[in-house]
């Protein structure tokens, strides 16, 4: 019987010709967006993942949290939606004075350009640190040269550390190590270029975390500003919990500052920080999603009651020769499941080319695992059997004597 | 499924009778009750030629479709076969109908999508008969009418005649004990009705109860016996001499 079923769909979707084409695209352009979207969101939510945690488990940040009254707002200190720098050297040799800790490392983020010779680029991060930045921050490759020295941090031609991509702005296949730069109208000199890491941009681009910059507190030419900081990174010594330092580095600081003027964060910190965001958006993604599901499925009724409404002299003869109503029922039900799965197999489909579009051409990795293609098959075939409901049970009510006195057939 | 199916052999079900008792059929059009069956006796035995005649809206029609299940009596016991039809649930009725009645009408009532073998074939859909078996018999009882050239056609490629006469195959593909057709002439020239006529003669002489509603006195005299209705009701009853 269900060959029979299958059969009498086909035929009827084939009949309904281009109505029933664009009624299938409709469900497939849904299921695709559907798939896409949460292939693309999963794809980069791994990457922040792994971001967030290159950080490192075993490093504690302390984040600045509110301005002083003191100090101006501008775009410069508020960069990258950072809090004004207000910690100082002072808190710093507080959190490097802890026993668990082995090396701290502040950091002030700046904006602005950096040139060499006609070239310039804007990097994502510009930020001031200290030697001990790459010891805190556990895991900085360089791919060329090295990072500045303790004994160079006061050098009047500030040694900086590029990205990547930085380099490919200003200096495209050449050697960059030994340069001298510009940021701010002064002279910077090229030491070493990191090694690239997993990002989700390509470019010089505003946030493309290759493309960095790491110089000496000099950097900051305002020289009243230029022992502030937004941030410490403390690597804690591998056998010391990292929960505990935390715990103990807030205390500490606390008897130094106000207690709402920092925060202490580890990595699990940072992941359900980030993971509180992602899952917003990902659920942002789901609705935007399920409306345009709903408003295919709605597509895929307005079909069946016009092809339930055309097909009514069928619908008579079918009971003449002997068709229950749950035989005409399901008829008209499997016809719209159908419809609505080879949609969803178009969307799945679809979504795998985009899939693998954007794997080759841009530096993301969207995540369409079988189970989620599965599950968007799944999706259309309940959006075929909700929205197929009821123009099957009008069809399988309509009297024979009724329907065989249409001119519809 | 036996080789008779689709022959034009004598149906393999028992004999039985269409009986109506103080059956009538009431419609509501509008705010006004038309009474299209006034209360009706009547009774067909299995093997009658019946032919109902009367001019328009005399409720031949109506009765018509209420022998073959299509339509519900306002009020009275209809039986087939001594089964009380009031007792059946919806499902059972349609059972009934696929398992008792053909249906052949004026206007063929073939599906223009299909071909002429699918259409045939499609009286075959609700039974436990396979896609294999259903179109070999389709194509049997093609071939038994002539129109085994016609099996792909569709049915805007077809006379008159040879339309209704698939029609009729696709009534007799179920091996009904009883064929209802009304005004299976209607639409058809003297010698289409008259090939139509022959094949009902050739159906009722091998045991297949026949009812059709007619225009035609002509028509009719090839039935056994002719009931006249008149504004709803039977006004005579009579064998064909």
């Amino acid at each position: 019987m269900i060959a029979k079923y299958l059969r009498a769909a086909y035929e009827g979707i084939v009949r309904g010709g281009r109505r029933t084409f664009l009624a299938l695209l409709g469900i497939a352009m849904s299921i695709y967006l559907v798939l896409s979207l949460v292939a693309i969101g999963s794809g980069v939510q791994t990457q922040i993942k792994e971001q967030v945690t290159a950080i490192g488990s075993d490093v504690v940040g302390v984040s600045s949290t509110s301005p002083t009254e003191e100090n101006d707002i501008n775009t410069g200190q508020l960069l990258n939606g950072l809090s004004l720098p207000t910690l100082t050297l002072d808190d710093v040799a507080v959190i490097t004075r802890q026993p668990t800790v082995t090396s701290a490392a502040p950091i002030r983020y700046l904006s602005g350009d950096i040139r060499y010779g006609s070239r310039s680029t804007s990097p994502t991060f510009l930020a001031a640190t200290t030697s001990e930045y790459p010891s805190a921050r556990g895991e900085v490759e360089l791919a060329e040269g090295r990072f500045f020295e303790a004994e160079e941090q006061d050098n009047d031609i500030p040694k900086v550390v590029i990205g990547p991509a930085t380099k490919d702005a200003l200096f495209g296949e050449r050697g960059a190590v030994g340069k001298k730069i510009s940021f701010d109208e002064r002279d910077l000199e090229v030491v070493g270029v990191l090694e690239p890491i997993n990002s989700v941009s390509v470019g010089a681009t505003a946030n493309n975390l290759d493309n960095v910059l790491y110089g000496p507190p000099n950097l900051v030419g305002d020289v009243e500003q230029r022992n502030l900081y937004s941030l410490v990174l403390a690597k804690v010594s591998p056998t010391s919990a990292v929960d505990e330092t935390a715990a103990t580095i807030k205390s500490e600081l606390s008897k130094q500052r106000a207690s709402d003027t920092f925060i202490v964060a580890t990595e699990s910190d940072r992941l359900n920080t980030s993971q509180t965001i992602l899952s917003v958006l990902a659920a942002f993604i789901v609705i935007i999603g399920l409306i345009t599901v709903v408003i295919s499925g709605i597509g895929v009724m307005n079909v069946m009651v016009l092809s339930v409404t055309e097909r009514t002299k069928e619908i008579g003869i079918r009971k003449t020769v002997g068709a229950t109503a749950k035989h005409i029922f399901n008829q008209f039900l499997i016809e719209a499941v159908i419809l609505s799965a080879l949609g969803g197999a178009l969307g799945i489909v679809l979504a795998v080319a985009t899939v693998y579009a954007v794997r080759q051409f841009a530096p993301i990795s969207p995540e369409l695992t079988p189970q989620l293609a599965g599950m968007g098959l799944l999706l259309s075939l309940v959006t075929g059997v909700v929205f197929g409901i009821s123009p099957a049970l009008s069809a399988a009510r309509r009297e024979p004597i009724e329907a065989l006195q249409t001119d519809r057939s | 499924m036996g080789g008779d199916r689709q022959s034009l052999a004598a149906p393999q079900t028992s004999p039985g009778a269409l009986q109506l008792e103080f059956v009538s059929r009431n419609y509501m059009v509008g705010k006004n009750l038309v009474k299209a069956l006034q209360p009706t006796n009547l009774v067909i035995e299995q093997g009658d030629f019946v032919a109902i005649m009367g001019h328009s809206g005399s409720g031949k029609t109506t009765l018509l479709n209420i022998l073959g299940l299509l339509d519900v009596q306002s009020d009275g016991t209809y039986s087939v076969h001594g089964t009380d039809t009031a007792q059946l649930s919806q499902v059972e009725r349609a059972r009934l109908r696929r398992d008792t009645f053909g249906f052949v009408f004026q206007n063929f009532n073939l599906l223009e999508r299909y071909t002429v073998l699918q259409n045939i074939e499609l009286a075959l859909m609700y039974q436990k008969v396979s896609a294999k078996a259903a179109r070999q018999l389709a194509y049997d009882l093609l071939r038994q009418l002539g129109l085994s050239g016609k099996a792909e056609a569709r049915p805007h490629q077809l006379s008159g005649g040879q339309a209704q006469r698939i029609a009729i195959a696709r009534a007799l593909i179920n091996n009904p004990p009883i064929v209802l057709a009304d005004e299976p002439t209607g639409n058809l020239d003297i010698e289409a009705a008259n090939e139509v006529i022959g094949l009902f003669k050739a159906l009722h002489a091998k045991g297949t109860t026949i009812v059709m509603v007619t225009h035609s006195s002509e028509v009719a005299r090839s039935a056994s016996r002719i009931v006249h209705m008149q504004s709803g009701r039977v006004i005579s009853n009579e064998a064909v001499s």
